[in-house]
């Protein structure tokens, strides 16, 4: 006690060590303060916002798909899917969810704790447990919701194809993204994303698709979002914050989803179904073209599927039947997918080509013994009838499908003149029809030849006037799809313009190109082809005789695609026997020209024999039909109707 | 008291000692209390509300409620700990120190731990934390001894004798395991020394050993990586829990660990950065709101008060405890007796460890210890050891009484 005052200086000295201690520390934490909060202020500040802001995204509607009188193909029904978010379930309870949900909606209880694992690192996600619940379902989750903390049940956009069949390939279906497309198209599509997997839904992916949406809220450290909104921005869970308070969105960051546009086809859905049902289950196609335009007024495909199959639930059994059963293959549109050799369809071709060409007029005669030699020697050709034709013009060539008048006229063309209007009408080529998975077909040429046997000897490569002789009536190497043979016909109809074959209606065409054929060309060849149909005689009937319709001037060409060469066939006694694999397939080749609108078609049956039987009475069927059905009442266009109304 | 009869000396002091000598309890030693550092006090306490009001807004306000109502169930204590005479508490110190190593022994060996953190005893429903009250009695204990030993503080065994007594309540709060509250025993002791007049070179010795001690375990801690850290290895000399360890560890390379403590100081720094100037506004702090900034009622406080509040008035808030730190000692020089000044700096010091280092963690320039601020951090043992605390300070007779006395 003796230091008391005594030493007070002395304190004052301790204590201003102390008094400097407090000062340097309360100036310490200022200035870091200050390099905080005032020098580095902005990149906080920023650093706070990417923690808070959190765009929630809205997916966009996917666009209907109708036809012009507003039959609609694919559209949208709600569906009630059920989901699971782990976040708003105690991690303790998982177990006890999935094993009720197992009861409730039969979903494996270890598939739901699999997903929760997946999940573990955003909790706050919706995983998709079953979509498309049934009602008694949904009342059950919605009954026991009190022990299913996290599960709710939200509706989504289905697709729907409402005509099932009826034009199935040409429609396609969508189905979920997968990994690969994930990375592929990354901020595009989400999980859970569709994407159109074939026909229009994938052409036209990108129109149907639309522009997702979003909108700015506030997320919690976990990762809970402040508020939930459905995919049209309307609150679906309001949270309140302790205050009470509603929680809105943050102002002005909200862009809200473009719903994909309504695609409008060309098709005529009645023609469609006409079509189709001709078919029947025969494996083939029936094309039918607007000529002038080149709309697509119907692409029947036969075998076909439901795309239904692949968008709405308990269809697995035929989804896999459909995805196994290889032949004959139900998925392939075979207008446009497969390729056939023409056969006598491609005499039209080469009649018009040499009229053009001037090698030959419509005077110009070859006779038909039955048979054709190259210089009268060497190996023969024969004539589909064994005693000849005769001698014959180009229209009755056409007629009666004179084999050895088209040998002399393709030896005469060469094949560089061949080549060159195939390129023109576009035979051998994608008609660049809005679908995916065109195959071009095949006109062999010069350069095709050298290149296909480029391993072999010389003699090989080279092209011989047989090979000229062989493509002259569409045998050989060469192969169109029904749509080409179409096009084809389209042309001669139209007046000898390109067409460019389309679905969609807006599709606008490309600027009319030179005429191909000259009108007098064209005359004798639709002459010609009228003949085939409407016969000159009773005892000299035309081949497509059986594609007369009454009141309407039907032109059309028959067609027989040897797959197997005449000598096989010898080996069965009738035509009956032939196995139906190995039979000629049927074309016939149709067009309508006084009547408007102009429709040019193509009939293909596989291994149907022969064109005249098995191709031409279906023509006269659909032509009948296009042009004496009763006027359909005027359908209000509803193309424009806005999308993405959900009737709940 | 011989000085005290000198004549040279003004007779106000006599009375000061003789009214406070008589009685162990007297109301009118109420006439020490501070109106400077009691209005500084309540500044503190007012903003600790109005801080705690927005930072309880998730928990519905119940932290607020507590944190009221724990001032007004102190101030009677405050008040009755000013009207002892503290010369008796300070009698006591042998006892309280003996009683509260026994407790930290107890608590060691009985207490609940939750989250590998500190233990505590439970009392009914009350969670008692024993290193909380410890600081207060390390102050009372080593302001008794070197009242005792006087100017022996000067031989060495004496110097070296003080590091015995506050070693061992260091080593078994150490063990709890509770770092903050262990090295906050560091600098009280070291500060609480040099007033009582050690040699400045013993001084000066024990904190160069200490500093070389620090960067040792720098080196060590710097050694190891995180996944040994997390799988229980340690320095021999250091047997910290892997989570205080991996804390030390994270304060020398913060990107460690972005996860625990790393991510805490880190989105703490972003809390207080992101306010700005002006601040967010009262009750709009993004951050706190989403839960973003972790502790935001205890640790990290101070973040919540300058996201919302702005530099402006967050630096007026470290200006305000630096001038309620710098009134204690002002009220420490004017003690009358030895044993006064070094209980008020020993006070003063506990409070200036837990200001400097609980803003200091809260900006990222110390490791997370798990320090609360004075007035403002949520806590009700810790509210009561400042209140205490203050009390104390009050009861410490000094040259000049300010109330009542004109």
């Amino acid at each position: 006690m003796s230091m008391n005052h005594v030493t007070q200086k002395n304190f004052f000295y301790r204590f201003s060590l102390v008094i400097f201690l407090v000062i340097f520390s309360m100036a310490i934490l200022i200035f870091r303060l200050w390099t905080i909060q005032v020098r580095d202020a902005e990149l906080y500040r920023e650093k706070a916002e990417n923690n808070r802001i959190w765009p929630q995204r809205m997916k966009a509607d996917r666009g209907k798909i109708l036809t012009k009188d507003g039959t609609i193909l694919a559209d949208n029904r709600p569906s009630a899917d059920v989901i699971f978010v782990p976040g708003d379930c105690p991690s303790n309870r998982y177990k006890n969810v999935a094993e009720t949900l197992e009861k409730l909606i039969n979903v494996p209880s270890f598939w739901i704790l699999e997903q929760v694992e997946n999940f573990k690192a955003e909790p706050f996600t919706q995983i998709t447990l079953k979509r498309d619940i049934s009602r008694s379902d949904w009342i059950r989750i919605e009954e026991n919701n009190f022990q299913l903390p996290g599960v709710y049940v939200t509706v989504q956009p289905q697709r729907r194809y409402p005509l099932g069949n009826t034009a199935g390939q040409i429609i396609g279906y969508i189905n979920e993204t997968n990994r690969d497309e994930l990375v592929l198209y990354e901020g595009r599509y989400f999980p859970g994303d569709f994407i159109g997997r074939s026909g229009i839904e994938r052409y036209y992916e990108n129109i149907l698709k639309g522009t997702d949406g979003y909108m700015t809220v506030t997320k919690y450290a976990s990762g809970r979002p402040q508020l939930r909104t459905d995919r049209y921005g309307n609150l679906l869970l309001v949270r309140k914050d302790t205050r009470g308070h509603l929680l809105t969105e943050e102002a002005g960051l909200r862009q809200l989803p473009t719903p994909g546009k309504n695609l409008v086809l060309t098709l005529d859905i009645e023609l469609q179904k006409l079509c189709e049902n001709l078919l029947a289950s025969q494996p083939g196609s029936i094309v039918v073209l607007d000529a002038d335009t080149g709309a697509v007024l119907a692409m029947a495909s036969s075998p076909n599927y439901d795309p239904n199959i692949f968008v709405t639930k308990g269809k697995d059994a035929e989804r896999l039947e459909l995805l196994l059963n290889k032949q004959p293959n139900r998925m392939t549109n075979r207008a446009i997918s497969e390729q056939y050799p023409p056969g006598s369809v491609f005499k039209v071709f080469l009649a018009a080509t040499a009229l053009e060409k001037g090698v030959i007029t419509p005077k110009t005669t070859f006779f038909c013994p039955g048979a054709f030699k190259i210089g009268g020697t060497g190996r023969e050709w024969k004539c589909w009838k064994k005693y000849g034709h005769g001698s014959v013009t180009v229209r009755e060539a056409l007629a009666y499908s004179c084999d050895v008048f088209f040998y002399n006229v393709g030896l005469k063309l060469g094949v560089d003149a061949i080549s060159e209007y195939c390129h023109k009408i576009g035979l051998g080529e994608k008609t660049g029809i809005d679908l995916p998975g065109e195959v071009p077909g095949l006109i062999p040429d010069r350069v095709w030849k050298a290149k296909i046997n480029a391993h072999k000897p010389v003699w090989e490569q080279k092209w011989y006037p047989g090979d000229t002789v062989n493509l002259s009536i569409g045998q050989g190497s060469c192969a169109t799809t029904p749509l080409q043979n179409a096009v084809l016909m389209a042309t001669i109809i139209n007046g000898g313009h390109r067409i460019y074959p389309h679905l969609n209606a807006d599709f606008v065409p490309p600027q009319p190109e030179e005429q191909i054929f000259s009108k007098k060309t064209l005359e004798t060849v639709i002459d010609g082809m009228r003949l085939c149909v409407e016969s000159i005689g009773e005892a000299r009937a035309g081949t497509g005789k059986l594609a007369k319709v009454d009141g309407i001037t039907v032109i059309g060409k028959t067609g027989s695609a040897q797959i197997m060469s005449l000598e096989h066939h010898k080996k069965y006694k009738s035509e009956e026997e032939i196995p139906w694999e190995m039979r000629d397939h049927a074309w016939f080749v149709a067009g309508v020209t006084d009547k408007k609108p102009k429709i040019a078609l193509c009939i293909l049956v596989e291994h149907g024999h022969h064109g005249s039987s098995a191709a031409a009475p279906l023509a006269q069927k659909v032509i009948h039909f296009f042009y004496n059905r009763e006027p359909k009442q005027d359908i209000q266009l509803i193309a424009q109707e806005s999308i993405g109304r959900i009737q709940h | 008291m011989s000085s005290i009869e000198n004549i040279t000396h003004p007779p106000k002091i006599q009375f000061e000692i003789e009214d406070s000598g008589i009685h162990i309890i007297n109301w009118r030693r109420l006439n020490r209390i501070d109106p400077i550092l009691f209005l500084l006090m309540l500044i503190l306490v007012v903003i600790g509300w109005v801080n705690m009001y927005s930072a309880s807004q998730n928990e519905d306000y119940s932290y607020f409620v507590k944190h009221v109502s724990i001032f007004f169930i102190s101030l009677p204590i405050l008040f009755f700990i000013t009207m002892i005479d503290y010369r008796i508490i300070i009698a006591f110190a042998p006892l309280f120190y003996s009683f509260s190593i026994l407790l930290l022994v107890v608590v060691l060996f009985f207490g609940v731990q939750a989250k590998g953190s500190e233990r505590w005893i439970p009392v009914g429903p009350i969670r008692f934390q024993p290193s909380e009250i410890n600081k207060i009695i390390i102050v009372l204990t080593l302001t008794w001894y070197f009242g005792k030993i006087g100017d022996n503080i000067k031989k060495l065994h004496w110097y070296i004798l003080t590091f015995i007594i506050s070693g061992v309540p260091i080593i078994l709060i150490f063990l709890q395991p509770n770092l903050g509250t262990a090295m906050c025993i560091i600098p009280i002791t070291m500060i609480m020394l040099w007033i009582a007049g050690c040699k400045v070179w013993h001084w000066l010795a024990t904190i160069l050993a200490g500093v070389i001690l620090m960067g040792f375990v720098f080196f060590e801690v710097n050694s190891l990586t995180p996944e040994q850290i997390q799988a229980g290895e340690h320095p021999d000399f250091l047997p910290l829990k892997p989570h205080q360890l991996m804390r030390i560890y994270t304060f020398f390379n913060p990107e460690a660990d972005i996860q625990g403590g790393g991510w805490q100081t880190y989105q703490s720094r972003i809390t207080i950065g992101s306010g700005g100037i002006n601040g967010k506004g009262f009750r709009q702090g993004t951050q706190t709101r989403l839960k973003y900034l972790p502790e935001h009622h205890t640790d990290f406080i101070f973040s919540l008060f300058a996201e919302e509040h702005g530099f402006y008035k967050s630096a007026l808030l470290i200006v305000l405890y630096g001038l309620f730190l710098l009134r204690c000692l002002h009220l420490a020089i004017n003690a009358t007796e030895l044993k006064g000044k070094l209980l008020i700096t020993g006070i003063t010091i506990i409070f200036l460890f837990h200001i400097f280092i609980n803003i200091a963690i809260t900006m990222g320039i110390l490791p997370v210890t798990g320090l609360p601020l004075p007035f403002l951090s949520w806590g009700r043992s810790f509210y009561l050891t400042c209140i205490t605390g203050i009390g104390l300070i009050y009861s410490v007779p000094r040259e000049k009484s300010y109330l009542f006395s004109g």
